[in-house]
Order: C-alpha cells, then structure tokens, then sequence
C-alpha cells in the first residue's frame, strides 16, 4: 500500500483543533510533508 | 524547512508540518517559528506509524547526537524541553496530487536531516514517483517453499529459529502494513513472553490493546513498557484469572458495554503437580479449556458487534503428540503428568477453535488456531528448564512465536478464513498421527463438557 493512501484515511487536528483529513492536502497540489521529531 | 516555504510556493506546493505533541504546543511553535503553513497535531502517533516513522531510545543515543546538536545551534535552532512523545522520530515526504510519491526521507536519529536540495528536487515535474509497492521476491517464495517442504517433516527444524527464518521467506511483504487505530484487541496472558509480544506488536500497530493478567504489577509493568516502546498510551490492563470462572465472570462484567473486535487466548500453564482450582478443575484444563471457552461465551455478543471480530487460540505444537481426551480431563484418575495435560488441553484448544467458528459462521467473527513453535519464554524456561537447556541456542524469540498471532489478528485477508490451524502464517494440519484423530461425538462431548461446566453459556451469546 502507498504512503499517501495509508495517510489519507488520518484526519488530525490543526494548532487551532480543527480536524482535517490529510489526504485533502494533495488533492490539487503537491506538498511537502514534514514529520517533526517534537515541538520544542 | 520553514526557510524554504517560499521556494516550495514557488513551485506550486505547499509545506504541511505534522508534530507529536498537542495544539497547544503546536500554537506555540506556530507563533515562534512565525509559520503560516498548514500546522498539525498527531498526539497518538497514527501518521507516524502510517508513515512508517521510527523510535525508540537506540536511535536517540547515536554517538553522532552530539554533532546533530551543533549543527542545529550553528543554524539557529535553539532546543527547549521537548513536548510530546520524546522517543519519536520524524522524516519528509513529498506527495503529488494523486499520491505519488517522490521523496521519502525517514530520520534514522535525532537531528538527523535530509538535504533541502533533494527535497526541492524532488518537486521538479521531470522528478520520477518512488516505487513503493512492495512484493515478496518471486524466487524468494519459491526459496522458501522448496525449504519448507524439506525441513517440514522434520519437527525440529521446523518449530525452531530455522523454520520461522525459512517459512518467513514465503511471507507476503505488507501483510502487517496496517493501521488498527479504531480496533480494541484484549489479549491472555499478556504481561511476558509471546502474549507480550503480541500485545506489542498490536499497540505497535495502533490497536487499543487491553492485557488480561492474573499479576496487576506484573501487567502494570508490561503496559508501561508496552507504552514507552510504542508511544501508544491506549495500553491497560485488567485482572483475570483464566483459571478462576468468577473473575473471568467479574471482567466480562466489568467489560459489559466495551466494544470488542480481537480476542488472543493465550494465557497458558504448566505446573509440575496436580493443582485445584477454585472451582475443582486441573489447573491446565481450567486455564486452556473451560476458562477460555467461558470468556469466549461471555464475550461473544460483544465480538458479533464488530465488523470484523477476530478470535485466536494460541495452542501449540505439542497438541500434535496427543489425542483429545475427555475421559479424566480432571486428572482424578490418573497420575499426573504436566506435559501431558498441557499436550491434551492443548489439542481440545484446536478442537474449540473449529467448533466456535462453526457456532459463529455468518456472523461478522472468524475463530482460528495456531501455534507458536519453540519459542524462548519465561513460561518455557520455567517450566521446562531441561528441553530450555538442550535447545536454548536453536529457539526463536518470543516475537518471533507471536508473529502469526499478530498476523491472525491484524491481517486483512486474514477474515477469510475461520476454523483453520496456522502456523508461521500458513495453514497446517491439524494432526500427523493418525491415532490423535477425535470423533465427531467426542467433539460434540467437548462442547457439551465446556457448557455444562462453565454453566454460563446462554446468558451472553
């Protein structure tokens, strides 16, 4: 299974705790998609 | 890679910054780094794991940290106390529309970075999509059954460390790549050894896992464990005996209205000395048999509900040696013999196995039966200290003996198949002799003997 379909089912919340569904963010464009080790 | 966010505008894309801690830290760091990128939160990890993200403490301890560090201050980054999960690591993906993939960088240690350039390359339209479909070689299947077919018939190189390398060449590659973030799976006998590993391996996976232990101290120290390896905290733990049916009664009450989707039982025993139990059983046959059938009853209107319930008897290798044998199951007539008890009960595991996928089909719950081989556990250490002695160099790890559990329980096309025996994830024969073959009234005789004696079957099914 690809990455971006083991990802796209996620949803997560953003710094203001709105859901979105990752999968959203490469519908119509490429992203670059940074995991950071922490915040901090 | 927030210097870069004008450079990958300029190409069309966006940057999308996922951390491990929670919206707060993340207002914080948003605010700080002064970011206007898409910001999110994975506090339980789930995109992480998805992705295929490392941790754990070796990496953290890389003797190149140091010099991590001083890069990281040579460029400005100035470290304050870490939020969220400590042990995490992090990585760069690039994903086109559709889903392509064309970078993939995971981070093999803290402070460890891919170069900014690949990255920026890699949103070049000329960039090729990475190929990340992953099959088990051909001629490494082939490796692996022609293997097999020699070392099967010889027990040895089979059960042992051999085996599980050989047999797992035939292993389809992804079968375990999922994510069972929205699966509850409770596990026997979960606080060492194989249970451990599979409640492990399921946590590691995304599962809520629930350990039942008969020890709250010894279960309490796995679930921590289990929590700082693996970064889920949907780890607990509750108390049961499985020889004991009031406190298997007791947690199926206390459970009453908890949603279930796998049941591992795996709690096993075996005592040198015939021991009573508080009900009048054999130990062993209380612990394998009418303990786990009673759980299994109790739990089974819950299992139903799932859209894919999963039970799985952890039986084992030496049920091939003995018959089921219903005639003094209690051991009040016979001299006992633990080896025995434990080879017998373990056979009647496989036997219920098959009948309780019979009372299940067509509901959503599928039953099967594996065993382990010789795996290097406490129990077998303990219990068998010679057979540990003579073949301690030649066993396999106890993940090693949990891997067709896990596989039972979290392998999609593993729902196919129900009232099957499996080992190393492969269907197996149920009997090699042909003097351990039961009959259809002894099997009738089984169930019976389990609902007269656990007295509770038709409260919850």
């Amino acid at each position: 299974m690809q990455v971006s379909s083991r990802l796209s089912g996620i949803a997560l919340s953003d710094w203001k705790g709105t859901q979105h569904d990752l999968g959203a963010y490469w519908q119509e464009r490429s992203i670059v998609l940074v995991f950071i080790r922490h915040f901090g | 890679m927030r210097d870069q966010i004008d450079e990958i505008r300029a190409r069309g894309a966006e940057l999308v910054i996922v951390g491990n801690g929670a919206p707060n830290f993340a207002a914080a760091f948003r605010e700080d780094f002064e970011l206007d990128c898409p910001l999110l939160v994975d506090p339980e990890l789930r995109a992480y794991r998805a992705a295929g993200l490392r941790r754990g403490r070796v990496e953290l301890l890389s003797p190149r940290l140091p010099l991590n560090a001083l890069r990281a201050l040579r460029s400005g980054s100035r470290q304050t106390s870490v939020q969220g999960d400590p042990w995490q690591l992090g990585g760069v993906f690039v994903i086109r529309p559709g889903g392509d993939l064309t970078y993939r960088y995971v981070s093999r240690e803290a402070g460890d970075h891919p170069p900014v350039d690949e990255i920026l390359a890699s949103l070049d339209e000329v960039a090729e999509p990475i190929q990340e479909v992953v099959e088990t070689p051909r001629t490494q299947a082939w490796l692996g059954r022609t293997l097999s077919h020699i070392v099967d018939p010889f027990i040895v190189s089979s059960f042992d460390r051999t085996g599980f390398r050989i047999h797992s060449l035939t292993f389809e590659a992804g079968d375990l790549d999922e994510d069972l973030s929205d699966r509850r799976c409770l596990v026997t006998g979960a606080n060492s050894g194989i249970g451990y590993e599979t409640a492990l391996a399921l946590a590691d996976l995304g599962a809520e896992v629930v350990l039942l232990c008969r020890n709250r101290e010894r279960g309490e120290k796995a679930v921590q464990q289990i929590r700082e390896q693996t970064g889920n905290q949907r780890v607990s733990v509750e108390l049961v005996d499985l020889s004991d049916l009031a406190s298997i009664r007791d947690f199926a009450a206390r459970f009453a209205s908890e949603p279930i989707d796998v049941l591992v039982h795996n709690a096993g025993v075996l005592p040198d000395e015939r021991v009573e139990t508080n009900d009048g059983f054999e130990q062993t046959f209380a612990a394998h048999v009418v303990g786990p059938f009673l759980l299994t009853s109790l739990l089974a209107g819950r299992l139903v509900k799932s859209t894919d319930g999963r039970v799985i008897w952890v039986s084992s290798g030496g049920m091939y040696t003995r018959r089921l044998n219903l005639d003094d199951p209690n051991w009040t007539e016979r001299d006992f013999d633990g080896v025995i008890a434990y080879a017998e009960t373990k056979r009647a595991q496989v036997v219920l196995a098959e009948l309780w996928a019979e009372k299940l089909r067509g509901s959503s719950v599928v039953v099967n039966a594996m065993h382990p081989g010789w795996a290097d556990t406490p129990a077998v250490k303990s219990s068998l200290p010679r057979f540990h002695r003579v073949t301690q160099n030649f066993l396999r790890t106890p993940a090693e003996g949990a891997d067709t559990i896990v596989w039972l329980a979290a392998c999609r096309r593993a729902s196919q198949w129900t009232g099957r025996f499996f080992f190393d994830r492969a269907e197996r024969r149920t009997h090699l002799l042909p003097f351990t073959r039961e009959s259809d009234e002894d099997r009738l005789a089984l169930w019976e003997l389990c609902e007269k004696l656990s007295e509770d079957f038709s409260n919850e099914s």
